[in-house]
């Protein structure tokens, strides 16, 4: 009875754990089952508190609806490290632009954002 | 870079990781200047985490003229090979380059923080539209800036003994015929002429009637006057031509009409290089009633 009541107390008295995760819904669009993708998921969440993914092939106005802000990225584009402005066209191929304006606030990832973005100063060199 | 900026203040704090790096020699052809040695760099990624313990090359953006409008903010540049204003954090309207390639378990706790707070300060730009956009299927214009570029890196082949061939014609002849494209007459005529300048066929020329009216285009004192000139003879030719060139908002009002658009318009009023070598309206400012907050003074080559 005592060991019950102290337990009982000690889980009254124990200090929440506190969520430091942000107040935000993010949207993340990129590339579906990659490594990578499994590496930002894990990182979104430990920091806000709703994430979803969708493929960056995939991202328009209507999917990024309802979401504070987008995180688009993708995988490594280029064929050779040292030769990085040799694009893979493999693989790494994408074909997407930002060719209707989207609302929602868009954080771009490395070398897509200047591919996706090629009506702004984002433009990449 | 802008450490003042909200992206290193919070909600997450941020202790910046400073290491040395080596500045790419290039960075002497980009203005401002920077000559090749080391300096102190915040490091962002952790090439010791990368498979083959190297990180692989994000992107940059054209730094120069990129806060010409209201609705940019230049953060930081990063090691590349395109110079100091190359910029690597920053943001236009509602779109945000992290020009960072690595994933965040390859960054440094710095990267990541600053990260998190990057993606929660865009939360409050939802629906705000870039001001510069490109046009009829046109890219982006290049700032003035870039005319001195061309004129450093004139310098850069004389020096190795390189024919100048294959740049010569980013520039325009009348300052063919004047420098020679010698490095050091081209790069004193561009700084001479400077404030005048707009993108001519080849690179970069003086705008004539912009000369005569005595102010340089992106001057603040340029609509002012230009309207004051108007008051007084509405039917000025070289002030009309110039009004419809360099203030096309404006380019079909005359008398009171045109002193009252000046009047609202004023503190809303911007240069862009980038977006047409003309003056605009923030009108999306101006629908609000507050001129738009910056963070830092733009970077301006004089």
């Amino acid at each position: 009875m005592l060991c019950t009541l102290l337990l009982a107390l000690s889980i009254v008295q124990a200090p929440a754990a506190t969520d430091t995760r942000l107040p935000l819904a993010v949207l993340y669009a990129g590339a579906p089952g990659t490594e990578r993708e499994i590496d930002w998921l894990a990182f979104l969440r430990a920091n806000f508190a709703t994430v979803d993914a969708v493929s960056l092939r995939d991202l328009t106005a209507r999917s990024a609806h309802g979401y504070d802000v987008v995180v688009a990225d993708w995988s490594w584009r280029y064929a050779d490290l040292d030769a990085p402005d040799v694009l893979d066209l493999g693989a790494g191929a994408l074909g997407y632009s930002l060719s209707e304006p989207i609302p929602t606030p868009i954080v771009m990832v490395g070398g897509i954002g200047g591919e996706m973005d090629r009506k702004t100063k984002l433009r990449g060199l | 870079m802008r450490l003042e900026h909200p992206i290193f203040q919070g909600p997450r704090h941020v202790e910046l990781e400073f290491v040395t790096a080596t500045v790419s020699a290039n960075h002497a052809v980009y203005p401002p200047s920077i000559e090749a040695g080391e300096t102190r760099a915040w490091l962002v990624q952790q090439p010791a985490s990368t498979p083959g313990g190297r990180v692989r090359p994000g992107l940059v953006c054209d730094g120069y003229g990129f806060e010409d409008s209201p609705d940019c903010e230049w953060i930081s540049s990063g090691s590349n090979s395109k110079g100091p204003m190359a910029m690597a954090i920053g943001r236009q309207a509602n779109r945000f380059l992290w020009g960072f390639h690595e994933s965040p378990s390859h960054l440094t706790q710095s990267g990541r923080d600053v990260l998190v707070n990057a993606i929660a300060y865009m939360d409050q730009f939802d629906g705000v539209e870039p001001l510069v956009v490109a046009r009829d299927g046109r890219g982006i214009l290049g700032a003035r800036d870039h005319a001195i570029v061309s004129a450093h890196y004139l310098g850069v082949l004389a020096r190795s003994g390189t024919s100048n061939a294959p740049i010569a014609d980013r520039f325009p002849e009348r300052v063919r015929s004047a420098t020679g494209l010698q490095p050091e007459r081209t790069l004193a005529w561009y700084r001479a002429n400077l404030e005048f300048l707009v993108p001519a066929g080849p690179g970069y020329d003086v705008d004539d009637a912009c000369v005569e009216f005595g102010i340089g285009n992106r001057d603040p004192r340029f609509v002012a006057e230009l309207v004051g000139r108007l008051e007084r003879d509405p039917n000025d030719p070289a002030a009309k031509r110039l009004l419809a060139r360099y203030v096309p908002a404006a380019k079909s009002l005359t008398g009171g009409a045109l002193a009252g658009w000046y009047d609202g318009a004023r503190p809303f009023l911007y240069f862009t290089d980038r977006g047409g070598f003309e003056w605009r309206v923030d009108e999306p400012a101006r629908a609000a009633g507050t001129p738009r907050a910056r963070v830092g003074r733009p970077y301006v080559l004089r």
